[in-house]
């Protein structure tokens, strides 16, 4: 009778200790990227450079990308901050360099053409990982979602693409600490 | 949890690791092994690749990832696999101590899901990668934590925040502004405060739009010491 007593609260004390924390990180991208300049509008441009938002991205977002991060935490929180990075890979061809590929995650309007350098908030693809946004995870469920923009920088020393499209990769990481 | 992974299938596409982080007190010269648990929560076929990565803390905080050519600490089975909508995959990690370690080892496990072959004529193809941190913190080590130094430039105050202790620290830390003149007295919480064993990270708060007076600017860090340790700095504007 008095195991029967003790075990509910007991029960309840083992749920909310940190043994039993149940953690999930979940990251979601809903779409890939295409630049398809021959079907964009103003081309071909008559300034240089000329900045030209995706033909191809995703359906919530237009201008590029939708991003969804979530943490689950039951019964007690164990990391701390969750940070949400971005990095690119290759060059997508020998004459079109990746800092070509600017983004953003606040809003922005496309840069007027002849701007030689995309302001702010406006970031370049760069090889090294830049921090996109990190928040602290508050009660069970944490979500975040952002819209990612991306704008194609066409210089006058770019090479025709090919036929088959040029392409580069992009890693976008999330993680707790 | 089936019906958690139902709900999730339902609201979102994409993978998911649990748990988010791998944290043992462990003495030198041990071998432990923990399972993480992958799942698509996708309506398509997802292929994982895992892999591991160091990473280094500069003084804004800054997290910097450096790849390993050959982690012997750890080992990771599998290494890559296909995934199913709705299917998970127990992923064993092992990891080994040395057996002089004085301080805390640590680093990250990276599931990366490469993209599907039909985005191959896209112009950007996204790696989704999902980081999980471990730490293997010496047996006996504790947290200490201190405030070293305060100084104003460029029209903030900053704080130089430095983690003595051989394990890493998670600290809560409290930033408030008194107008010495006015009594009147702001206060802002920054949350949880990361710092990696023996580094040091700058805090910084703006005063470029402060009036003009007397103020004392107090940072307060809790870290699960005896007690929370504050700086104090008194500047005029």
């Amino acid at each position: 009778m008095m195991i029967k007593k003790l075990s509910l609260p007991l029960f309840i004390l083992f749920c909310f200790s940190k043994s039993w924390a149940i953690s999930i990180i979940i990251l979601r991208i809903d779409s890939n990227v295409t630049f398809d300049l021959g079907s964009a509008a103003n081309f071909p441009p008559s300034v240089l450079p000329a900045y030209y938002y995706p033909t191809q991205a995703s359906g919530a977002n237009p201008e590029g990308i939708r991003i969804t991060t979530t943490v689950f935490n039951f019964f007690g929180q164990t990391v701390s901050n969750v940070y949400l990075d971005i990095k690119g890979g290759n060059d997508p061809s020998p004459s079109v360099s990746l800092s070509q590929i600017n983004w953003t995650i606040d809003p922005a309007t496309l840069p007027p053409a002849g701007t030689p350098i995309p302001p702010p908030p406006w970031h370049p693809l760069t090889n090294t990982w830049n921090n996109v946004a990190y928040f602290a995870p508050n009660g069970i469920v944490t979500t975040r979602r952002y819209s990612m923009d991306f704008c194609f920088k066409l210089e006058g020393d770019d090479d025709p693409t090919p036929p088959q499209g040029i392409t580069t990769t992009v890693y976008i990481r999330f993680y707790g600490l | 949890m089936n019906t958690l992974l139902l709900i999730l299938m339902l609201i979102s596409q994409g993978f998911m690791v649990q748990p988010d982080r791998i944290e043992v007190e462990v003495a030198g010269g041990k071998r432990i092994t923990r399972k993480l648990v992958v799942t698509n929560i996708s309506s398509d076929t997802i292929f994982i690749r895992v892999h591991v990565e160091k990473f280094d803390q500069d003084s804004s905080g800054k997290i910097i990832f450096k790849k390993v050519a050959d982690d012997s600490t750890v080992v990771i089975n599998p290494l890559e696999f296909n995934l199913a909508p709705g299917d998970n995959k127990d992923v064993r990690i092992t990891l080994s101590t040395p057996y002089d370690m004085p301080n805390e080892i640590w680093g990250m496990i990276i599931f990366s899901q490469l993209p599907p072959p039909e985005e191959k004529f896209a112009t950007i193809r996204f790696v989704r990668e999902i980081g999980v941190p471990y730490y293997l913190v010496p047996l006996g080590t504790f947290t200490q934590c201190d405030i070293d130094t305060s100084f104003i430039r460029h029209d903030s105050i900053f704080f130089l925040v430095s983690n003595t202790g051989l394990r890493h620290l998670r600290a809560k830390a409290t930033y408030k502004l008194e107008n010495v003149d006015k009594k009147e007295v702001s206060e802002r919480t920054l949350g949880s405060v990361f710092i990696l064993p023996e580094h040091s990270i700058y805090l910084s708060f703006p005063i470029d739009t402060l009036k003009n007076g007397k103020y004392v600017a107090r940072l307060k860090i809790d870290y699960g010491g005896a007690f929370a340790i504050e700086g104090v700095k008194s500047f005029v504007k």
